[in-house]
């Protein structure tokens, strides 16, 4: 049989074309069992972390950004702020040492003395007056401007005393400082800030590499607490498996927004543990009470009593959270009713409703979901609408990129007749979230003058104990009259490397100092 | 033939102000950019006041024509998801969107093309069995499932790689297999096929030839007839891995184009996406006129001469 | 013709299993085991062969709301074998026409036909999605709108780049010095060289339009929950490759079939519309047995 010399030739270019291969396939595996491990440092001897996170950084101008899981937590290390939340969630001094009202529209500041830049400046109060300025000032486009919407003026009283004057009553005013951050003036006229950074936080900028990761060095003298990592990298990893791949292979020792379909595998690993704790965001099915057929205060109860959220949790996010208390605020929030209880399961109180409203034949209504928003939000969706289908309720899912679903909730105030909804409020006040549903605000699409009006009371003094009074009969009336189907709060998952111990927290901060290293 | 250049330079250039504009316009198709910008409860004045300091609420032929002027000077405005200029952010990507694509580009040309042209060469054979197996499994694998079984193989189980991130030649790696992997099956599919017509074209010369010089020769003739549509094919590729690979770069982590596009438009952070289209364009829009020059190399008798 | 199919034993095989699936798509829906859209929450993420808990196998286990994935495959094939189809056809229809316009005539039809083809490729793809879904709404029709849109260029450039190779020939300059008409040559010269490799390309389609689609669902374009679709239900088995593999695995194993049914039965209508290639194989093994 005489050879085909093109067959040879093409079975050599196959060879060698095989033979390369295969040897980089080798050098590789070599390099990988023998070579120097570069992506894993070995935690015991360096005090070392790298967190996994689910969105990129955008920017380091504490300013600009207003997410709190991802930007801010970096500007955190970077920067300091006059006061914190800690992880129990309540406010301690900072910068400021101490806080109180001089009246119900100022708040008057001290500041803790002795706390300068690296290039010498010193954070006093010209300095905090500089910066709110700076956010108050519009050619700035500062992204956090809403939060100092009710400020009218920064003054300084003395070196280490400032007043913030206010064009109402802002009981949650300090509240809202914890997220607010504090630039150099004279550093930040020469520099950009969205880039660079230099702060009085514990740590300072070793590099950022875009959409690949941060990293930050300790400071040898910082004059606060005493950091246990000498080094910390925030890496975005935007895929969910992704990141517990990297926390199984060792590359993160932190993730967040983990599945709850990966808890098993990474218990079962020996390696890592996962676990979530309820966040301060309530997830919820919105009315939309102005139109048929949520003008009817009937069908919207019917829907409550319909929807099982036990059932949901326990088989969609298993020991991961709790029914809300029929009020959207969670406890860490100022104003949470502890004496509200959810909407029972209860079909045939369901359906009594229902076919008191006329609507025994069953209803079809529009129901809007985001896409890759909001945790397992479209798997709840949909059980939600089979469980509605017991009861008659025929709810067609519309699912849309969330930037079309705002466009429809909130620019052409055409919300569907029901949508799936988070809400949180940074300032854990009941202020903020509930003013989402005051009669006028573009967000409520209920009108309900009675509530409006205990909120309008609640805001105008200071004094807790009238406004908890207020917060309670407004919860309380929010319950009953259910412009919204009550579900739960968003379980905030993570899982840590066994050589970490950390918990997340339920309002998306992620701070080092909060974490302790396992020998 | 400089004419010819030189018309389709001129061409290139008006096609990308087309794409440019296009995209313009049709971004305010989508929605309001500013919405998205601020805290969820921002009170409608809130709005209005960051939509005037960026500028958007000025008519829109008005902006269009700033957006114009702008951009001759290189200028593509701040992205208002970064906060600074636009253009180096999506400049900045380039380096690693480019290492990723032309390796994996370099890899399917081999694989592919040395697939290819064997089972051409071997009718019925069982090596022509395999490849095109293979390739039938390469074309129909979803790149998601791909790129998070390698990670869950050789990261999380072997820990013989990194799971993701930018780096060396080690995170190289997969995201280079991902990504070759349709375009080796594409490439070893099309040559084939092209081949199989050549070849059958030309029956009689195949038929008679003998010896080793006269089938190296043939195999050249035929390869130069071949290559058109698979050159073609492989210039989309090349043109589309250099824009980015939104799925493989977010599953490896990688810091691409593809990622930063993607999330541009979903963030409604106008200047990126602006800046990223006219930069893509100009790539494509070269690697077309790349490939169309080729054709004129492979087989003399395309010409551009004038009039054509 | 169907003698010609049963002499090549992979051509009948793709035959077979593509007729597998068009009756399966079209009927099958009246026969599934169980209600692809019924939900049971108890039987979630089951593997395969669990039982249910009313009576029954799971044969292909259970999604993450407890549907039985195999009524699902088989409920859904119709959508994605119609979204595939339609779009092959119509892009490919498309994009071969305006490719030989382009190549044969050149001079004008040609440069404005490539330059719109470079802005189709330069256009990002997600952002035609979203202004489609923004504009004209989340529908079906959209879908294979968009799909098409996307894929007509790949067709345009490979035929345009075939039939000006062609267009030189000798017996094409020859039959157009005696007179010929364009159709005529069109149809007798140019064509039959450049079908196998739009052939090719149509079954590389094929594929990658199912997976886009499943991209497609994400953004929320396409077929809206709980209708069943492959390229959905390979998008929501993306959460639980390492833990409930069979969500994206049978989807995804539907879709090789299909390509693999496509690809076979492209291949053997290449070979069966080129009478020199029929023979070729024969007379290799000649050459070689020599």
């Amino acid at each position: 049989m005489r050879q085909d010399p093109t067959l040879r030739k093409a079975r050599r270019i196959t060879r060698r074309a095989a033979l390369k291969l295969l040897g980089s396939g080798v050098v590789v595996s070599a390099a990988g069992l023998f070579g120097p491990t570069v992506t894993r440092p070995a935690h015991a001897a360096s005090k070392a972390v790298t967190i996994g996170l689910d969105s990129d950084i955008n920017t380091l101008d504490p300013h600009m950004t207003a997410s709190v899981g991802t930007d801010l937590s970096v500007i955190s290390h970077l920067y300091s702020s006059l006061v914190f939340r800690g992880p129990d969630l309540k406010v301690h001094p900072l910068v400021a040492a101490s806080w109180q009202p001089v009246s119900s529209t100022t708040w008057r500041f001290t500041l803790r003395g002795g706390i300068t830049f690296p290039d010498g400046e010193k954070l006093d109060a010209a300095a905090v007056k500089w910066n709110i300025d700076r956010v108050l000032n519009p050619a700035t486009k500062a992204r956090i401007t809403p939060w100092f919407a009710l400020v009218s003026d920064a003054r300084v009283v003395s070196d280490m005393v400032l007043d913030v004057v206010t064009k109402e009553p802002y009981p949650a005013f300090v509240d809202q400082l914890t997220e607010f951050y504090l630039l150099a003036p004279r550093w930040a006229a020469d520099h950009n800030p969205a880039q660079e950074a230099m702060g009085t936080g514990p740590y300072t900028l070793k590099e950022w590499v875009k959409d690949d990761h941060i990293a930050l060095d300790a400071k040898p003298a910082y004059w606060g607490d005493r950091m246990a990592f000498q080094t910390v990298t925030f890496r975005p990893v935007p895929e969910a498996s992704s990141r517990v791949s990297g926390l199984l292979a060792g590359d993160l020792d932190v993730i967040l927004d983990v599945a709850p379909s990966d808890f098993g595998r990474i218990n079962g690993s020996r390696r890592a543990r996962a676990g979530a704790v309820p966040s301060v965001r309530s997830a919820m099915v919105k009315f939309n009470t102005l139109q048929k057929p949520f003008d009817n205060r009937a069908i919207r109860q019917a829907l409550n009593y319909a929807v099982d959220k036990v059932g949901l949790i326990k088989s969609l996010l298993p020991g991961l959270t709790a029914p809300n208390d029929g009020q959207i605020l969670t406890s860490a929030y100022f104003g949470f009713n502890p004496d509200l209880k959810p909407y029972p399961y209860d079909v045939a109180q369901a359906k009594r409703l229902l076919a008191g409203a006329g609507a025994q034949g069953g209803l079809d209504v529009e129901f809007d979901v985001p896409t890759g928003t909001y945790l397992l939000g479209e798997e709840i969706s949909e059980a939600i609408t089979g469980q509605l289908g017991q009861v008659g309720v025929r709810a067609k899912i519309t699912e849309m990129p969330f930037s079309v679903y705002m466009d429809k909730f909130v620019k052409q105030h055409n919300m569907a007749q029901m949508i799936y909804l988070t809400l949180a409020w940074a300032t854990l006040d009941a202020d903020g979230l509930l003013t989402l549903f005051e009669k006028g605000n573009m967000y409520a699409y209920w009108s309900n003058d009675a509530f409006s009006s205990l909120l309008d009371q609640a805001r105008a003094t200071i004094d807790r104990a009238k406004r908890l009074a207020l917060y309670k009969q407004a919860t309380a009336l929010m319950r009953e009259e259910a412009p919204v189907l009550f579900l739960f709060p968003q379980p905030a998952t993570y899982a840590t490397a066994n050589t970490i111990e950390w918990r997340a927290r339920p309002d998306d901060w992620v701070r080092v100092w909060e974490m302790i290293p396992k020998a | 033939m400089t004419r010819y250049l030189v018309i389709r330079l001129l061409e290139s250039a008006v096609t990308v102000w087309g794409v440019v504009t296009i995209v313009f316009f049709s971004l305010r198709l989508t929605g309001d950019p500013v919405l998205l910008l601020l805290p969820l409860g921002s009170t409608p004045d809130q709005v209005e006041q960051l939509r005037h300091a960026l500028g958007f609420d000025r008519p829109l032929p008005l902006q269009y024509l700033v957006f114009l002027e702008h951009i001759v000077r290189g200028d593509f405005g701040i992205s208002t998801r970064f906060g600074s200029p636009a253009l180096p952010v999506v400049l900045e990507r380039l380096p690693a969107t480019m290492e990723v694509a032309l390796l994996a580009m370099l890899v399917a040309a081999l694989l592919g093309g040395a697939a290819g042209i064997v089972a051409a060469m071997r009718p019925n054979s069982r090596f022509e069995l395999a490849a095109m197996g293979a390739a039938l499994l390469g074309q129909a694998t979803p790149v998601f499932w791909l790129a998070i079984m390698l990670i869950l193989v050789f990261a999380a189980w072997l820990h013989w790689l990194p799971s993701g991130g930018f780096g060396g030649l080690d995170h190289l790696i997969l995201p280079v297999i991902t990504l070759a992997t349709y375009s080796s099956a594409s490439i070893a599919r099309l040559l084939r096929a092209s081949l199989l017509a050549v070849r059958a074209q030309d029956y009689h010369r195949t038929a008679r030839a003998k010896g080793l010089a006269e089938w190296r020769i043939l195999l050249r003739h035929l390869l130069k007839n071949a290559l058109i549509p698979v050159i073609t094919v492989f210039g989309l590729q090349v043109g589309l891995l250099l824009g980015g690979a939104v799925i493989t770069e977010t599953v490896f982590s990688w810091p691409g184009e593809g990622r930063l596009i993607v999330q541009a438009i979903q963030n409604r952070d106008f200047p990126v996406v602006q800046a990223a289209t006219c930069v893509f364009a100009i790539m494509i829009i070269g690697v077309n006129l790349l490939v169309d020059l080729t054709y004129s190399v492979l087989d003399p008798r395309i010409r551009y001469a004038e009039g054509e | 013709m169907w003698k010609a199919v049963r002499r090549s034993p992979a051509g009948m095989l793709g035959w077979v299993v593509f007729m597998f699936f068009v009756l399966t798509g079209t009927v099958g829906q009246f026969a599934t085991p169980f209600d692809p859209i019924a939900q049971n929450l108890a039987d979630r993420l089951a593997p395969p062969g669990a039982p249910a808990s009313g009576g029954g196998v799971h044969l292909a286990g259970t999604d993450q709301l407890g549907r039985d994935i195999l009524s699902r495959l088989i409920a859904g094939g119709r959508i994605t074998l119609a979204v595939g189809l339609l779009t092959v056809f119509v892009g490919g229809t498309v994009g071969c026409v305006l490719g030989v316009v382009a190549g044969y005539y050149g001079g004008w039809p040609e440069r404005l036909i490539m330059r719109l083809a470079d802005i189709q490729l330069a256009f990002p793809f997600v952002l035609l999605a979203l202004i489609v879904i923004a504009v004209l709404g989340p529908s079906l029709v959209n879908l294979i709108l968009v799909l098409a849109f996307t894929s007509w260029v790949d067709y345009a450039r490979v035929v345009r780049g075939e039939v000006l190779s062609v267009r030189r020939r000798e017996f094409v300059e020859a039959a157009r010095a005696i007179g010929a008409r364009d159709a005529r040559l069109l149809a007798r010269h140019v064509f039959p060289n450049v079908y196998t490799t739009i052939i090719v390309i149509a079954t590389l389609q094929l594929a990658k339009i199912v997976i886009l689609e499943a991209s497609l669902s994400f953004l929320g374009l396409g077929v809206q929950p709980p209708t069943p679709d492959w390229g959905r239900m390979l998008a929501e088995g993306r959460d639980f490759v390492a833990t409930a593999w069979w969500l994206a695995a049978f989807p995804g194993l539907a879709i090789l079939l299909l390509v693999l049914s496509v690809n076979l039965m492209g291949d053997w209508l290449g070979t069966y519309l080129d009478p020199r290639l029929r023979t070729l194989g024969r007379a290799n093994a000649r050459e070689v047995s020599a």
